[in-house]
């Protein structure tokens, strides 16, 4: 240790302090204290841990269940997407058959108006 | 699964000691050390099967008892640190050195006025006779910074001494 004290008292210092800091003793009774706490709550010294097999056993069986969670819920997405995609294409159709309907009869009704449409 | 009561027994006092000085150095508090002492062993009492050694539940023993006494402290809040500026002059003390015997009663009173980092160093290594490397692993912490507040601890543990002493002997004169 770099002091700017003289060595003679570094060394004396530091015995000093290993001699101040003797362990002390524990206060009176201190063991009684702590057995009886240690059997008065024994359910609240504990902490409940699950066996290590159970522990291998149920790590297994969540993974297992994430991996199928994902698998299908990824599955039923692209159902799901189909469908509507489905739906959609089929609203599309209705909605060009509704569109070629009107402009047939609008184009009739130009005919026979005598209106040429230049087709 | 917990140790049986006769054992349990046998290790608290084997090692009350050393578990309850260290948290009274610590902490500087007599109540909160007991309390801090009792919470270490019931931790023993609860985890104990798995150290197979004596040097192993001592050392573990030991470590628990640090780090509790270290968040007791800091439950605590009081903060030496604040106080520890003023003394950290690196003008060289002129004075005669104070006798012995009256500045081991001054030293444990003083370490309380310590920066908790260095009061922990310094208990590890003078109370615990641990090396600066041993107190390091048992830290989690680098050597140098060990031997920094070592140093630092001492150094400042070697002011506040000299100056209280120097005010203690003006004042009983």
């Amino acid at each position: 240790m770099s002091v700017n004290q003289p060595d003679e008292w570094n060394t004396e210092f530091e015995e000093s302090l290993t001699q101040a800091l003797r362990p002390v003793e524990a206060p009176e009774g201190f063991a009684d204290r702590v057995v009886a706490r240690s059997q008065s709550a024994p359910g609240l010294a504990k902490v409940i841990r699950m066996p290590v097999r159970t522990r291998a056993w149920a790590s297994g069986a969540i993974a297992a269940m994430l991996f199928a969670g994902v698998f299908f819920g990824g599955q039923a997405h692209v159902r799901h997407e189909r469908q509507k995609a489905e739906v959609a294409q089929q609203q599309f159709d209705a909605a060009m058959r509704i569109t070629d309907q009107t402009l047939d009869q609008v184009r009739a009704q130009l005919q026979q108006a005598g209106v040429s449409m230049g087709d | 699964m917990a140790i049986e009561e006769l054992e349990f027994r046998r290790l608290i006092e084997t090692h009350q000691r050393m578990v309850f000085s260290l948290a009274l150095r610590i902490t500087g508090d007599y109540c909160t050390a007991e309390e801090v002492a009792q919470d270490v062993f019931l931790a023993l009492h609860r985890d104990g099967d798995r150290l197979a050694s004596e040097d192993h539940i001592r050392y573990w023993l030991r470590r628990v008892a640090v780090h509790r006494a270290t968040d007791a402290l800091r439950r605590k809040a009081v903060r030496p640190e604040a106080a520890a500026d003023e003394w950290t002059d690196d003008q060289p003390y002129d004075g005669e050195a104070p006798t012995s015997a009256a500045l081991q009663a001054r030293l444990e009173e003083l370490l309380r006025g310590l920066p908790e980092s260095m009061r922990v160093a310094v208990v590890l290594r003078y109370q615990e006779e641990m090396l600066p490397d041993e107190i390091a692993k048992m830290l989690s912490q680098p050597v140098a910074t060990v031997k920094s507040n070592l140093q630092r601890g001492l150094k400042l543990l070697r002011r506040k001494a000299a100056v209280t002493m120097k005010e203690y002997v003006r004042e009983s004169a």
